[in-house]
């Protein structure tokens, strides 16, 4: 009697906990676009910057600043993706010789570690926005803007990658773990 | 609790081991860092501490355009390897190098050295040499282990000759500047690639049983054509080096219209898709954000061994057992040996590096030397069996062509040959610092 009762509880939750998991996964990838967006603003600022300056004598105006704050959303966009293709770099030598029992554990606390940094990151970038937002900052230089856009999209982009952090963990609880959506996820870097 | 927070050596000991501890366990490198340094910081300096380097660290880190070099430069060898620069570069060599025994191996190593000078990555240099030389070589009857074992080596020439990432990173590090860094990985660079150079044939000659009797088919003629090929590669190559070693632009904005220069150039020959374009985009705004993070975990870490007093104590200890620099540079040495065979070279470069950088250059040695000699330690780590990365990156390019031992085999000769290297490049600092020396 209870499971017939608790049957369509079950199926609600596992279908609301299924269109979350899809709205997480679309949000990184947003993440990713507007990184790569980011990514061709500082190329053609850089580049346009170089040109101008040595051939015509004619320097992008503010080319720094518009840059350092287009790193900004260019760095962090990509973050949560990261987590989600568990791209991240790790110390992986001794995870494949653990018991399936001990590999769960271990994952979970990795999840649960860094969900709690990305989610203090987030916090502490937020407070950073927020003080922005109300003493007016505005970059230097010749074209003036607000700064505090920059610094809402480092809080939003470790926001995100903890949201994804979460997302896995209650994957993991509910037996079953996210799997990184491409098998050649693993980029090294050096 | 108490004992951990008032006694420096022993709180920064305690978060090395748990750093490593929690990796260990499969924790990224980059949340470990991170992890343990907000912890540190809480029991050396309270909450406040923590929050106000929390707050302003990373946004401070990020927002500065010299870490923009990272994406730029990642974005460059992105655009001049889905264009095929690269091919053209081992063909025109090959062509070159095949009347030669073991040819190929020639080829291979000059073709590595070129991409590492548009590319910064040994990992992405080793990945595409196993995929456009390894099958060549067995084709041909080469010695497959000696074969992965020299595209596995020749990879790591990204590391030294510039854009290189892990100059980027010790700069970021460090705060050396990082034109220098690159400029000063040049003569050792190139002295690397001519070492492999000039021992493989000798090698070659003593086991000839590792490359066959050369048949070369292409006439001068063919040879000087393909010399044609390989025009947008050397473009490529002075735009960024020249404009760095002039001082005409900054590391940041070389990479800029280095990245925007391929990226015309493929368009130009017609060989970039729309969709290449995007992967290109995809693959660098994916690394960039993990690269930042291991950086922003790093310098989280750094900046909680010094002001925990840590890297101070540190530093007299050595002083007070009276440990002179050639001693702590052969016990860095082989710290990194150790290391390199258990964890990857970034991690263990961030996780090291803010307490052994400054016990070396309170020696007196010149930065710009240890930077090009922890690279180089950098370089052997991932070739260094068990555990090295580039020797699992070749394994699993292969495509079952070679397996784990082999290649383990195979990298042997060149593991040696980069300690000889190393030795050289420790007793003759003129090799790194005269280049830099000379720089506008």
């Amino acid at each position: 009697m209870p499971q017939k009762v608790l049957r369509p509880v079950i199926t609600g939750l596992s279908g609301a906990l299924s269109f979350l998991d899809g709205v997480v996964k679309r949000l990184n990838f947003a993440g990713l676009i507007l990184a790569s967006i980011f990514l061709v603003v500082v190329v053609l600022v850089g580049a346009a910057d170089v040109v101008g300056t040595n051939l015509f004598h004619l320097p992008v105006p503010s080319a720094l600043e518009v840059s350092e704050n287009a790193m900004v959303f260019m760095t962090i966009g990509g973050l949560a993706y990261a987590v989600q293709r568990q791209s991240h770099v790790g110390v992986d030598l001794f995870v494949g010789k653990f018991s399936a029992w001990v590999k769960v554990l271990a994952t979970a606390l990795t999840l649960a570690v860094s969900l709690a940094v990305f989610a203090f990151l987030s916090w502490r970038a937020g407070v950073l926005a927020i003080d922005s937002f109300e003493l007016n900052e505005f970059s230097s230089g010749l074209l003036r803007f607000p700064v505090y856009p920059a610094k809402v999209a480092l809080s939003a982009g470790c926001g995100l990658a903890a949201l994804e952090s979460l997302r896995q963990l209650v994957r993991l609880c509910m037996g079953r773990p996210a799997q990184p959506d491409d098998a050649n996820g693993s980029e090294q870097i050096v | 609790m108490g004992a951990l927070a008032n006694d420096p050596i022993l709180l920064g000991v305690s978060a090395i081991a748990l750093v490593l501890i929690i990796s260990a366990l499969g924790v990224p490198i980059a949340v470990s860092l991170t992890a343990v340094a907000g912890l540190g910081m809480w029991l050396s300096g309270g909450f406040n501490y923590v929050s106000v380097n929390f707050e302003t660290l990373p946004f401070d880190s990020i927002a500065n355009y010299s870490f923009a070099v990272i994406p730029m430069f990642v974005l460059m060898g992105a655009f001049a390897t889905e264009a095929g620069i690269v091919t053209d570069l081992f063909t025109a060599l090959n062509r070159f190098a095949e009347r030669t025994r073991g040819g190929l191996y020639l080829a291979t190593t000059a073709a590595s050295a070129g991409f590492a000078a548009i590319s910064g990555s040994t990992v992405v240099n080793a990945a595409v040499f196993t995929r456009m030389a390894l099958p060549e070589m067995i084709e041909h009857g080469y010695d497959k282990r000696i074969s992965a074992g020299l595209i596995a080596a020749a990879g790591t020439f990204a590391a030294l000759i510039p854009p290189s990432l892990t100059f980027v990173v010790i700069g970021i590090l460090t705060g050396e500047s990082i034109g220098a860094l690159f400029i000063a990985g040049i003569v050792p660079g190139l002295l690397t690639a001519a070492a492999y150079l000039v021992v493989i044939p000798v090698l070659v000659r003593f086991r000839p049983d590792w490359a066959p009797a050369p048949v070369g088919t292409s006439t001068l003629r063919e040879r000087v054509a393909g010399l044609r090929t390989v025009w947008p590669m050397i473009l490529l190559v002075l735009i960024v080096l020249g404009g760095i070693y002039s001082g005409l632009t900054s590391p940041t904005s070389a990479g800029a219209v280095g990245a925007a220069g391929a990226l015309i150039i493929a368009l130009a020959l017609r060989r970039i898709s729309r969709r290449q374009i995007w992967q290109s985009f995809k693959h660098t705004a994916e690394l960039t954000s993990v690269i930042f993070f291991i950086v922003v975990g790093g310098l989280l870490f750094s900046r909680f061994l010094a002001s925990s007093g840590f890297v101070g104590e540190l530093i007299s200890m050595v002083t007070q057992v009276g440990m002179s620099g050639p001693v702590f540079l052969l016990a860095i040495i082989v710290m990194y040996f150790i290391l390199g065979m258990f964890i990857d070279s970034m991690s263990m470069l961030v996780v090291t590096l803010p307490f052994v950088f400054p016990i070396m250059i309170s020696f007196g040695y010149n930065p710009l030397w240890f930077g090009v000699v922890v690279t180089k330690l950098m370089e052997i780590a991932v070739i260094t069996p068990p555990f090295g990365l580039n020797l699992f990156t070749v394994v699993s390019a292969s495509e079952r062509r070679i397996s784990a031992a082999e290649m383990m085999v195979g990298v042997l000769p060149f593991v040696i040959l980069e300690i000889v290297i190393l030795a050289i490049l420790i007793l003759l600092p003129v090799l790194s610092t005269w280049l830099p020396s000379t720089m506008y």
